[in-house]
């Protein structure tokens, strides 16, 4: 009852101060209306004169829900009378006013929009308790899959990936090369990965353009050459989506060919890595992938997701990187691509940490059986 | 997995199970070692996954999703669980692309038929039915990881222990604006009508201890096994997929005759089979799902709580 009540005294307010009568008129037929739907929906026990418990709950989020549906509808009006009234061409008040300030960055507009808050709290925190330039927890375990030449399970945060890697192999005649291995590769994901349930595993359009950027990374990254007329399946199956997915699936493919022995020219690491307003974030979540997508229009968000390849042994004193794979999702302004790239590079280096400390331990496993 | 093996080799272990003793030291009616583990994955409502043998991998998931229906049309309920397997291609490379659609569909019906009853079968079913219109739809999502053998009888297993683990929320149905509904989620109540703010949302489970089973049995010789290893596969002449489920009625005293519900017969791959032959078949499975209930049973009871994803990295 407590909100009837306020919305009676703020109404009595605002009939006292201002408003001329048609307006009146609209604001009683909206408390009317209000005071008819939640009294329809929520009033079920018609013995006494209070409200009980379960009705006093039921109304109170039955106004609230009225009022936020009335407040989004005076946003949009708000947006689209102007539009309306003013003719084609002419500048509306809004726009005349954005006009006049040209020397607005973007980077500044971005700090107005809403979502920007949620990404990046005012303390310099990230939703799940990260710095901006911090990665998730990396788990990972070797020579899972007994049937493969290689395998390797990686984690980054809840971010679940297998790989699993076949050959080298006589292949399909169709796909033989003469001078070097082919390499196939498959990324597909379970159904129930993601937020909402899939209806197919693989095949769609996403899965298919990540199967071919894997490729063509691996075919960068393989010595190709050492193996002529074979071919090599690489699979990726991602059990558990929760961002940075070709990015896990990178990782877990290099420390699979590392584990099925194949020689490589390093190990190859990966990350993805965002921009908000004017800051890199790295190693991003689902959540936070999807948060970003809305600004792409306001301003330019983008999502680098770069592949480094570092020297296996020289990684730290040679210091010259090669990129082997670059992708952009949406739109990027051009002064943020240097920094996203920088801010990727460096958490490339970081994985490759990881990668490589978790390759040289199954190593040391091995060295018993290998008979070092 | 594709085993190529010599027919001496054929011929060594078909005499073997004819004996009931087989390559690795089991008798017919004997399974692998089979791990069992709830709640591997943080990302669905219940998962569960299931290792025979360490090298056969299946990992079960559920998703739930609030459909609406037309009443009208459906006057009877259907039952609200549909099933889907998927062999990934990480199990072996002949899976690749499409490669594993046709066995998967295959196995995805044979799984659709043995739940057919499932209103009948697990006794809280009907709780689904949130409001005329509205229903929980039970998609259960089973991916092939690893493949050496009786895959059938280890997806069965994971539905099982993925049901059990599967948690569904309570909600509050109260009419609504146009004769529909209002679903909200509700508080656990502990005692009378106070409701624990702790919690977020109650939730309830469904009772699974008379699920169906599916059970692969192959005739190999003159002898009927469970659990084939990839070796044992290729020599199989004709396997039967047989679906046993407990008979809800059926009391401790009364005959295991009774006890167990066939709710699935298909033959899977060729074969000539004789009606003897099927009918000892089928009693060789309802024998072992004695059993398997038996272990499954003690398993969903004592299985301690780990972390999501865990299972994976030990």
């Amino acid at each position: 009852m407590n909100s009837i009540q306020n919305i009676q005294q703020v109404l009595n307010l605002q009939i006292r101060l201002f408003i001329p009568r048609f307006q009146l008129r609209e604001f009683l037929t909206v408390y009317n209306t209000l005071s008819e739907r939640c009294f329809n929906a929520c009033a079920r026990d018609y013995t006494t004169s209070t409200l009980t418990k379960d009705e006093g709950s039921c109304v109170s989020q039955c106004i609230d829900k009225q009022m936020l549906v009335n407040r989004r509808f005076m946003l949009v009006f708000a947006e689209q009378a102007p539009k309306a009234l003013f003719k084609q061409g002419e500048q509306s008040p809004t726009e005349a006013i954005k006009s006049a300030k040209p020397e607005q960055t973007p980077a500044s507009q971005t700090t107005e929009t809403p979502t920007t808050m949620s990404i990046i709290s005012e303390h310099g925190f990230r939703i799940d308790g990260r710095r901006p330039a911090q990665i998730r927890n990396i788990n990972t375990r070797l020579g899972l899959n007994r049937n493969a030449e290689g395998s390797c399970y990686l984690e980054h945060g809840n971010t679940k990936v297998l790989c699993a890697v076949y050959g080298p192999y006589e292949g399909k005649a169709s796909k033989r090369l003469e001078d070097r291995c082919a390499i196939v590769c498959q990324y597909s994901t379970t159904t129930f990965s993601g937020l909402e349930r899939k209806n197919r595993p693989r095949g769609d359009r996403k899965s298919t353009e990540i199967s071919r950027l894997l490729e063509k990374a691996f075919e960068s990254v393989i010595l190709t050459e050492s193996f002529p007329r074979s071919q090599i399946d690489i699979f990726c199956e991602v059990i558990q989506g929760d961002g940075s997915n070709l990015a896990a699936c990178v990782n877990a493919t290099s420390l699979a060919l590392a584990d099925a022995g194949i020689p490589m020219k390093g190990i190859a690491s990966a990350a993805t890595c965002g921009i908000v307003d004017a800051k890199p974030i790295v190693d991003l979540t689902s959540r936070e992938e999807t948060d970003l997508l809305p600004r792409v229009t306001v301003s330019g968000f983008s999502s680098i997701i770069l592949l480094l390849h570092s020297k296996f042994q020289l990684a730290t004193i040679c210091g010259r990187d090669e990129v082997i794979l670059v992708e952009l999702q949406n739109r990027l302004h051009i002064d943020h691509l240097s920094v996203v790239m920088d801010a990727a590079k460096a958490t490339c280096a970081d994985v490759y940490e990881c990668l490589a400390v978790v390759a040289q331990q199954h190593l040391k496993a091995c060295a018993p059986i290998l008979g070092h | 997995m594709e085993v190529h093996i010599s027919d001496d080799e054929k011929l060594f272990l078909i005499h073997g199970v004819e004996q009931d003793i087989r390559n690795d030291g089991r008798a017919c009616a004997d399974f692998r070692p089979m791990i069992l583990e709830r709640g591997v994955l943080s990302g669905t409502n219940g998962s569960c996954r299931v290792q025979l043998g360490q090298t056969t991998d299946v990992l079960a998931g559920i998703k739930l999703e609030l459909e609406a229906y037309d009443p009208i049309a459906e006057k009877q309920p259907k039952q609200p669980m549909s099933f889907h397997v998927d062999f990934s291609a990480n199990a072996s490379s002949q899976f690749a692309g499409k490669g594993g659609d046709q066995y998967g569909e295959e196995l995805s019906a044979a799984f659709q038929v043995a739940y057919s009853r499932s209103l009948d079968i697990i006794p809280n079913l009907s709780k689904t039915q949130l409001a005329a219109g509205y229903r929980w739809k039970i998609h259960v999502d089973i991916s092939v990881l690893q493949w050496a053998g009786s895959v059938p009888d280890a997806c069965s297993l994971a539905i099982i222990g993925a049901l059990s683990d599967l948690e569904i929320p309570e909600v509050d149905v109260t009419p609504d604006d146009g004769g529909k509904v209002s679903i909200v989620l509700k508080r656990p109540r502990i005692g009378g009508d106070v409701r624990d703010e702790e919690v977020p949302v109650a939730m309830w489970k469904l009772i699974v201890t008379s699920c169906p089973m599916l059970l692969t049995v192959s005739k190999i010789g003159t002898a009927n096994l469970v659990d084939c290893s990839p070796e044992e596969e290729c020599c199989i002449r004709s396997q039967l997929l047989i679906g046993v489920a407990k008979n809800l009625e059926s009391t401790p005293e009364s005959d295991d005759a009774n006890e167990y519900d066939i709710t699935c017969v298909k033959q899977h791959g060729g074969g000539l089979l004789e009606m003897e032959s099927i009918d000892d078949m089928t009693k060789l499975a309802t024998r072992t799902a004695k059993g398997l209930y038996e272990a499954i049973g003690n398993r969903l009871n004592t299985e301690e709580k780990r972390k999501p994803g865990h299972s994976f990295l030990l």
